[in-house]
């Protein structure tokens, strides 16, 4: 077993200490346990992100891939949200860098509030967040994404100056189809296409192709013509 | 009388699959609801391919794209059809339909409200395929009239429509209609099978299990292509046809529940 001694553990410690967590007691820092518990904390620190909390993009791309993997598989189907805060750029251009930050972090707390605890909420780049809502329908999926959108424009940020800055996002919803075999990036440019829609179509709404959300699988097909082809062969 | 404040019994009419008989249907049904004292509208739903006016042999100078557009009012371009209901016409060759804006969604809705109050029945008769504008008619509508014919391609786009409807929309009871059926055990089989595979892929996934009610079916009728053929209503033009008698049938198995209850 290492000394704490020999460890130069100083850089961890502070990125933890950075972070807000506690730092395991001195007298534990050298023991098997000390060490479990400075690598988890550095794991968390490593998927979060530092802005907003939520979850960083490696972390969210991490999530996303296994959650396809897992419905193509499972029969269930999932649903990606990519928000987009409209006009964040006049934001940060008229108002400075540290409006725009708060603007991001409020919407971080709308996401927040509106997911489920096995849902992952995500900043993923610069003012655009995604959420993976596992197990969920299109109609459900639809109706969290106008629960955010419209909280997000009843929730005016207020700035240190006292002053309001009024903020109204897009939201671009993709759907991963059971029995089907999808990727995480078709994925992503589904949704990122939806957002675009939003965006054209002016901005502060939803936009999802719900015509795609469920698929008739071969079996079914098979099942509910079985009698055709039995006429046929007849 | 009360029964002006009672609201219309919205239908939509849908197939997933085209050229099965979606708009023969809707304006056939109209007239033989008309005919049994309905008051009766029909909507037509297919915004950017409109042929109701087609097969009514209307002419319409004003269609529901000058009402979404702002351009006048619904009064300005309902029209009456021959066989005793009203329509509301739409225009062809609008790409801008193809998708389904928000502006669109609300007017859309706006106009089923005002006229819900006027009528007995509003039908609602929607273009092809599973559209975000097709799956959205349906939503302004309480009940959902498939109708399909007995063909795999057909019956297959029936399914995958009932299959939406009821995972998006939580519905729990569709209306089934069999066109061009060889004859009445032909759409019952076929209305079973349906049945037995929402069964087995669909209410397995769906708190509220989905019954297809089956209305019947129209039998082939060589008077229905020669009404088509002549721009008029079989309904109108040759009433004791096998399909028109069918389609008063129909008439009566849709309305016969809620026309019970009307008579006070």
């Amino acid at each position: 077993m290492p000394e704490a001694g020999d460890l130069d553990l100083q850089v961890a410690l502070q990125l933890l200490r950075q972070a807000g967590h506690a730092i395991p007691a001195p007298d534990t820092l050298g023991t098997r346990a000390g060490l479990q518990l400075i690598i988890d904390r550095l794991c968390e620190l490593s998927l979060r992100d530092t802005l907003t909390g939520l979850a960083n993009t490696r972390h969210f791309l991490a999530v996303l891939e296994q959650e396809v993997d897992r419905v193509s598989r499972s029969g269930e189907i999932a649903l990606l949200l990519l928000i987009d805060l409209d006009r964040f750029k006049a934001i940060n251009d008229s108002r400075g860098h540290l409006a725009g930050d708060e603007a991001l972090r409020a919407v971080a707390q709308v996401l927040e509030k509106n997911v489920r605890p096995m849902d992952t909420a995500a900043r993923y780049g610069g003012d655009e967040f995604a959420v993976i809502l596992p197990n969920c329908r299109p109609a459900a999926g639809r109706a969290i994404a106008e629960r955010i959108c419209k909280q997000v424009e009843q929730t005016p940020v207020v700035l240190g100056d006292g002053t309001a800055l009024a903020l109204t996002a897009s939201i671009g919803c993709a759907h991963v189809s059971p029995w089907r075999k999808a990727s995480a990036k078709h994925l992503l440019e589904q949704a990122d296409q939806e957002l675009y829609r939003a965006k054209a179509q002016g901005r502060n709404q939803v936009a999802m192709d719900m015509s795609l959300a469920i698929p008739v699988s071969s079996e079914e097909k098979r099942q509910l013509l079985h009698h055709f082809r039995r006429d046929k062969n007849e | 009388m009360n029964k002006q404040a009672a609201k219309a019994r919205i239908v939509a009419i849908t197939s997933g699959k085209g050229g099965v008989g979606k708009t023969f249907v809707a304006a056939n049904l109209a007239a033989a609801l008309a005919q049994r004292g309905r008051r009766v509208l029909v909507l037509d739903a297919d915004l950017g391919l409109a042929n109701l006016d087609v097969i009514l042999n209307l002419y319409p100078t004003r269609t529901l794209h000058d009402v979404l557009t702002g351009k006048c009012g619904i009064e300005e371009i309902m029209l009456a059809a021959p066989g005793g209901f009203w329509v509301l016409p739409a225009a062809s060759g609008l790409v801008e339909y193809s998708r389904l804006t928000s502006d669109v969604q609300g007017e859309l809705r706006r106009i089923i409200d005002d006229l819900a109050g006027r009528y007995d029945y509003l039908l609602l008769d929607t273009g092809a395929g599973i559209s975000d504008l097709v799956l959205y008619t349906a939503s302004l509508a309480e009940e959902v009239l498939v109708i399909a014919t007995p063909e795999p391609a057909s019956l297959a786009d029936a399914y995958a429509t009932i299959k939406v409807l009821a995972l998006m929309q939580q519905r729990s009871a569709l209306k089934l209609v069999f066109n061009q059926a060889s004859n009445p055990a032909e759409g019952r089989k076929l209305a079973l099978q349906l049945q037995q595979v929402v069964d087995r892929f669909v209410n397995a996934q769906v708190a509220n299990a989905v019954t297809l009610e089956y209305l019947g079916h129209i039998p082939s009728d060589a008077a229905v292509r020669d009404a088509a053929r002549k721009r008029q209503l079989l309904f109108v033009r040759e009433p004791a046809a096998p399909a028109a008698k069918a389609l008063a049938d129909l008439a009566q198995a849709l309305d016969a529940p809620a026309g019970a209850a009307v008579h006070a």
